[in-house]
């Protein structure tokens, strides 16, 4: 690189030679959406590492007052509604509440038949 | 074609003394290049703190969101883009790609190196399709020897020969040059060639890997 080349037969003189026919250029831009991108990197396991993006938000929690139910119960019972809680991931007030919807019942108490 | 972005999953694979050797000595030849380092450990960022003098663009501080940008507004001015990617699988290396001219992949001679270069070859061929446009690739084989292939290099090189992926001929071979750069924070023609050892093997090992990426990203035929 350094070396006296006053002939240009040098590999550097070469590069530079070829440097000089380059022009900058834009980038190409893509077609593709970023989300079709980021999709197709995902599958081959090329993932977002940064934070604070596509945060999924804990499902609203209930606002209000509230009130304290505690139950006695048979164990099978209980085991029953804790492993169905487990099951859907459901504090266990939700899983009254899902548990009541299934059962048709409504805010007001109606039964839906 | 002056959007260079260097990327394989693997760590340690070479990517930012590719980079930096490539980088360097097209700039010594009169070439204006920008770096940019997205490798979290910023080795590139931290080379351009030191006494170089070397005409060099170094960018850090680039995120996921705006790379695409950064390598947009950069090829406009410039006429090489060297990206140095992190070492692993990530959306920031995936975006990269997809706005890359050519996509250098750096492997040493070993399984897990080579592993991870198909990866990236995988998802390359995949963008390819979405962007609906070839995006060039080569291998490139790093911290080879200089005297004498070993059989594990060989094995991997006729794999590849196998599978037609294309890799350049010329490798970037194990020099403590390199690695004397990254430490003395200069280029290879502002070490010195008392301290350091096979100096100007490495200064004509860069130059040729430097010639066949011109060659390779100008198309232009190279008379043997």
């Amino acid at each position: 690189m350094s070396t006296a080349d006053p002939f240009g037969f040098s590999t550097a003189n070469r590069v530079a030679a070829k440097i000089a026919e380059i022009e900058p250029e834009s980038t190409k831009a893509a077609p593709a959406s970023l989300a079709a991108l980021d999709r197709v990197a995902e599958q081959h396991g090329f993932q977002s590492r940064e934070a604070g993006e596509e945060k999924i938000v804990r499902r609203r929690r209930e606002v209000g007052p509230s009130a304290q139910l505690n139950v006695k119960c048979p164990i099978p019972v209980y085991n029953r509604f804790i492993r169905f809680c487990d099951e859907e991931r459901l504090p266990y007030w939700e899983g009254i509440e899902k548990l009541l919807d299934l059962a048709g019942v409504s805010q007001t108490g109606e039964r839906k038949r | 074609m002056p959007v260079i972005v260097v990327a394989n999953p693997k760590g340690g694979a070479g990517k930012s003394t590719l980079s930096l050797v490539l980088g360097t000595s097209l700039a010594s030849q009169g070439a204006s290049v920008t770096l940019i380092d997205c490798d979290p450990n910023r080795p590139i960022v931290d080379w351009k703190a030191g006494p170089s003098r070397a005409n060099v663009r170094v960018i850090g501080d680039v995120t996921e969101s705006t790379i695409i940008s950064v390598m947009q507004e950069e090829s406009k001015a410039r006429q090489f883009v060297i990206v140095d990617l992190e070492g692993t699988a990530s959306r920031l290396v995936s975006r990269a790609i997809a706005r890359a001219s050519l996509v250098l992949i750096p492997l040493q001679g070993s399984a897990v190196d080579a592993r991870q270069a198909s990866r990236a070859v995988g998802l390359i061929r995949e963008e390819e399709e979405l962007v609906e446009r070839e995006i060039p690739f080569r291998l490139v084989f790093t911290r080879t020897s200089a005297a004498i292939p070993t059989r594990i290099d060989k094995k991997i090189i006729a794999s590849l020969e196998a599978a037609s992926i294309p890799a350049l001929q010329t490798h970037l071979h194990e020099r403590s040059a390199y690695k004397a750069m990254f430490v003395d924070k200069l280029t290879l023609d502002e070490l010195d060639p008392a301290s350091v050892n096979g100096l100007e093997a490495a200064r004509e090992n860069a130059m040729k890997l430097a010639l066949e990426l011109v060659s390779v990203a100008t198309k232009a035929k190279e008379a043997a």
